[in-house]
């Protein structure tokens, strides 16, 4: 009995450790499988791009239709040779594609964050919020559909394109 | 030890020669070099600290992985520390074991920002007790871990309504009610394992602990139901089928515990905890069945409360006394003032409503010092610090 009581007490110091590993494990597989897709974003409101060391920014969905809007109950079909993205079809969620591209509950398509560095902060705040240039975010799709971001980085915004980035007070763009 | 005082004592005659010297001969056979370990404990102090402050500056340019191993390794040697120790462990196990804790909470966060995921708060939460709550139910001696597995249980529990609510297409459903509630109300099934290990473990401050948390979460949501029925009728309500649900599932799950620890605890004192409990339990019916009166909102809320500061005057628990009658007597002060609303428009008013808060403060400190229990060790258990009304 006094056996038993040891060995559960044991086994209750053993199944954090195993669990936590395991939750690691699980997040490194899903962090290195999927495909790489670039897509451009822009900061969503000047004073609002950095939560902690969280960078906030909207996605810039090359959408075909005009009208569409990836809002609640809705995913995205993505068409390229990945990582380019060259256009993206905004359709009901558990519709069938090649390329699915789904939030995660209680997520948006709308807007997304990715963790940085404190000391990079300060530079990349800066760069998107600068408008001649076009921050590139690089999402790791799974084949399920959801997605992670990888990666920011920034290049000059085709000549264009400018005037739609000077746009005052673009709207925090945020579903329940 | 300084022995000029021996060579003092030697000439006052009060050590003689051969006693002195032995004393001498003893002292310098079982010296210990104090200042060489100082010395050694200083220079550890420094090296530790060192590596801190590099290790910290350089946090963000350590790969992830690393970063993560290094966190695993310290939870690693942290539980063998801990497998170590007796197993009543004292007020260290107590510490390492909430370190470890922390450590293991931290450590969900530490991958979100390695692997760039991101889930809702309540999912590690409620992963982190599946894997930690064993743990501390074997090893928990005292309140630190009591509070941090109670804290733990209602932050996911909340976490999880406020997510549910947030998919509103899911909301219309009865299920996902009946589920949130049961998240809401579970922590309060600790507390029937709490009696129920009172009697037969020898960690007796940890259960005793848990026990007064779960009744302090417990008294503390039937005050809200207690508010909350001043609004209503809750039978015609919009929401009365989805209300009714909530109240019965509440109302079930807390008796269920006070069935629960009137069959494990037959001790006084025991009974007594086992009678509020089932006092808890009706509390939500009660609120559901007089709902939509400001006054009996109010009697009901007071009634709550002498009900526990009646089971504390039994039961001797000092602290929870008090703070009862405090409560009691600030929501009077409140009521006279929802009743009177005009009281503070005219001077006669402001004098009255004056006099009354006086007279309300004068009266419970009056009881709340001429019966409330003496403060004595046992059964020192009040659920909540005390609070001077």
């Amino acid at each position: 009995m006094n056996r038993l009581h040891g060995a559960l007490r044991t086994a209750a110091l053993v199944l954090p450790l195993i669990g936590l590993a395991a939750a690691w494990a699980v997040s490194h597989q899903r962090g290195e499988r999927g495909t790489d897709w670039e897509v451009p974003v822009q900061g969503y409101d000047p004073r609002d791009l950095l939560r902690g060391h969280y960078l906030v920014f909207q996605y810039d969905w090359p959408i075909e239709d005009e009208d569409a809007v990836p809002g609640p109950g809705m995913m995205l079909c993505l068409d390229g040779d990945a990582p380019t993205l060259t256009s993206v079809e905004v359709v009901p969620l558990q519709t069938r594609c090649p390329r699915p591209l789904r939030a995660a509950p209680g997520d948006t398509l709308l807007a997304g964050k990715l963790y940085i560095p404190q000391e990079r902060a300060a530079a990349l705040e800066q760069q998107l919020a600068d408008p001649a240039l076009r921050g590139i975010v690089t999402l790791r799709v799974r084949e399920n559909g959801r997605y992670t971001p990888m990666g920011i980085r920034f290049e000059p915004r085709p000549p264009q394109e400018e005037p739609s980035a000077a746009e005052p007070g673009t709207e925090p763009a945020t579903t329940p | 030890m300084s022995l000029r005082r021996l060579k003092a004592w030697e000439a006052a005659g009060l050590v003689d020669a051969t006693t002195a010297a032995r004393i001498r001969e003893w002292e310098s056979s079982h010296a210990s070099p104090v200042a060489m370990r100082a010395v050694i404990g200083i220079a550890a102090l420094a090296i530790g600290l060192g590596l801190v402050s590099v290790i910290a500056a350089n946090w963000d340019a350590v790969p992830g992985v690393v970063r993560l191993g290094m966190h695993f390794a310290l939870m690693v040697a942290l539980a063998l520390w801990l497998w170590r120790q007796a197993p009543t462990g004292g007020i260290a196990a107590e510490a390492g074991l909430f370190v470890l804790g922390m450590l293991g909470l931290t450590f969900f966060g530490h991958i979100g920002q390695v692997y760039q995921t991101d889930s809702p708060l309540w999912q590690p939460l409620a992963l982190w007790l599946a894997l930690f709550a064993p743990l501390i139910l074997s090893r928990g001696s005292g309140r630190l871990n009591a509070l941090l597995l109670m804290v733990v249980m209602i932050v996911a529990a909340w976490g999880f309504m406020y997510w549910t609510i947030g998919l509103r297409p899911r909301l219309g459903r009865i299920d996902e009610t009946v589920r949130i509630v049961l998240a809401i109300t579970a922590p309060v099934l600790l507390a029937a394992l709490a009696a129920w290990a009172q009697s037969r473990s020898s960690r007796q401050g940890f259960w005793r602990r848990l026990a007064e948390f779960t009744l302090l979460y417990a008294a503390g949501g039937a005050s809200i139901a207690a508010i909350a029925s001043a609004d209503g009728p809750w039978r015609t309500d919009e929401e009365s089928t989805r209300l009714l649900w909530s109240v019965l599932i509440a109302s079930g799950v807390t008796l269920i515990t006070a069935l629960l620890v009137r069959s494990f605890r037959r001790d006084p004192e025991g009974r007594i905890v086992g009678n509020l409990w089932l006092g808890l339990a009706a509390m939500p019916l009660l609120a559901y069945a007089l709902s939509g009166n400001k006054v009996v909102a109010a009697l009901l809320f007071m009634a709550l409360w002498a009900g526990i500061a009646f089971a504390a005057l039994r039961a001797g628990w000092r602290g929870a006394f008090q703070s009862a009658v405090g409560i009691i007597a600030f929501r009077l002060v409140l009521l006279s003032f929802e009743l009177g609303g005009d009281l503070l428009t005219s001077g006669a008013g402001l004098i009255a409503s004056g006099l009354l808060i006086l007279g309300v403060a004068w009266v419970a400190l009056k009881i709340s010092k001429r019966f409330a229990p003496p403060s004595g060790p046992p059964p020192a258990s009040s659920p909540s610090q005390e609070v001077s009304p």
